[in-house]
């Protein structure tokens, strides 16, 4: 029983959605009803999901872990920004000052390590994929993408040679929008799935 | 005829096919699905791991919508149900992060689920943990690191929206002779995990992994209204490239 209402809310509330877009006249207001009825909703599970957070840290705290100083440290980071989140503003200028000073660089300093692990892997594309067609092309358009990028290579502004640069220059984003377009397909299955109760994670 | 017609459009016959294929489907019909190798690295290294009782992570991704890769995060938490049978629940090594607050909540839901259809109604579910690394993608990824490290030899499975910081993961697995699997939607985690992970899944086939981890008939309708609206693509495409060409559009 508790299945059936489940499944009979999800079929009722999307298909409204749906057909609020086609009917946005008639259905527009419910439209934006829901819209925010599933705005607070998601608001409020991730509320819960900040509560596990942190209740995992504090019990690993009390368990003194091993590791239970760095959830210290994290709990009293996690405090001080909700206390000055509070007090101040999130445009304040001491809460921005956190933000640039705290929170980026660190962030800037993990892609510089990205950024030498991606070298290293780059290196290493044959050893792990082989020599197949997908792994000599992926290897041919990033070394071709990288010298127009870099401007080593100028055949002039007019003529064959310019044309055959711009074709290469536009090749990366006719691949970039194919797999997009792959994707927008997909993404349009998979919503219609659940919308249509097809598929159901939340419980067979 | 403007784009949002023909957004309809689509939309309608996606509706259409996938409830004729669905009841088709139920009734004995079959659709052979591309043969896929990466899969079967995924399962055999699942076994592994499970008889080696070794830890496993499910990696969701950082958001459950984006206006660039809508579906993606649905389609992970549709990765979820196939992973977890009934082994997976009870041996106690199978984790589940993510860094996107809500969609934890989601997962614990989904894996309760799991277990009370397996089980009883009347228990919880202990042996797989949902878990929140961090509230950012990096802070996410520096709590899953920590687990990497701690517990060599992991099976990674990233599945979802993720940036190329996922080849930091993928990195530190790996470095700790663990198995990783991608299915990472987005360009940029596809193409930096390229050159790492070899049972990487690329473009749409993202979305063929629930179905081929745990199939059914509404899974194999949208395996079969996903290639008729590929194909119904590329002859659109086609048609308006050469309609282009003699000056029509």
């Amino acid at each position: 029983m508790k299945k059936i209402l489940t499944v009979s809310i999800l079929l009722l509330i999307g298909l409204t959605v749906l057909a609020g877009y086609f009917f946005p006249q008639a259905l527009g207001p419910i439209l934006n009803l829901v819209i925010d009825w599933g705005i607070l909703l998601i608001g409020t599970a991730a509320l819960i999901g900040i509560g596990y957070l942190i209740k995992s840290h504090i019990s690993r705290v009390a368990r003194r872990d091993k590791q239970s100083f760095l959830s210290f440290v994290l709990l009293l980071a996690f405090s001080a920004t909700i206390i000055v989140g509070l007090i101040f503003s999130f445009n304040h200028p001491i809460f921005t000052d956190l933000m640039i000073n705290v929170q980026y660089p660190v962030e800037t300093s993990l892609l510089a390590v990205l950024a030498v692990v991606l070298l290293t892997a780059s290196f290493r594309l044959i050893s792990t994929r082989g020599w197949t067609p997908m792994s000599i092309a992926f290897l041919c358009s990033a070394v071709v993408t990288l010298g127009l990028d870099a401007g080593s290579i100028y055949l002039g502004t007019e003529g064959a040679g310019a044309e055959i640069l711009n074709f290469l220059r536009r090749l990366p984003m006719v691949g970039v929008r194919g797999i997009l377009l792959g994707m927008g397909l997909g993404g349009l299955i998979v919503g219609l799935r659940v919308l249509l109760t097809i598929e159901k994670p939340y419980g067979e | 005829m403007n784009w949002s017609i023909l957004g309809w459009g689509m939309i309608g016959i996606s509706i259409i096919l996938l409830i004729i294929f669905t009841f088709l489907f139920k009734n004995g019909r079959s659709y052979l699905v591309r043969k896929n190798t990466q899969i079967e690295g995924l399962k055999i290294s699942r076994i592994k791991a499970i008889e080696g009782g070794l830890h496993r992570t499910l990696v969701l991704g950082h958001k459950l919508t984006s206006s660039s890769y809508p579906g993606l995060g649905l389609n992970s938490l549709a990765v979820m149900t196939g992973l977890l049978d009934a082994e997976t629940l009870v041996d106690g090594k199978f984790n589940i992060a993510t860094s996107q607050s809500s969609m934890v909540v989601f997962a614990r839901q989904i894996v309760e689920n799991s277990y009370q259809n397996g089980f009883s109604k009347d228990l919880t579910q202990k042996g797989v943990k949902a878990v929140l690394p961090g509230p950012t993608a990096y802070s996410n990824l520096v709590g899953l690191l920590y687990e990497l490290d701690k517990h060599p030899q992991h099976g990674l499975i990233l599945s979802g929206n993720f940036g190329p910081e996922a080849s930091l993961l993928s990195e530190v697995a790996q470095a700790k002779n663990g198995y990783v699997f991608a299915a990472a939607g987005t360009i940029a985690s596809q193409s930096a995990l390229f050159s790492q992970v070899e049972d990487l899944m690329i473009g749409e086939d993202s979305f063929m992994l629930p179905g081929l981890l745990k199939p059914s008939p509404g899974r194999t309708a949208a395996w079969m209204t996903e290639d008729i609206l590929r194909l119904l693509l590329i002859l659109m495409i086609i048609v308006a490239a050469v309609l282009k060409m003699v000056g029509v559009l």
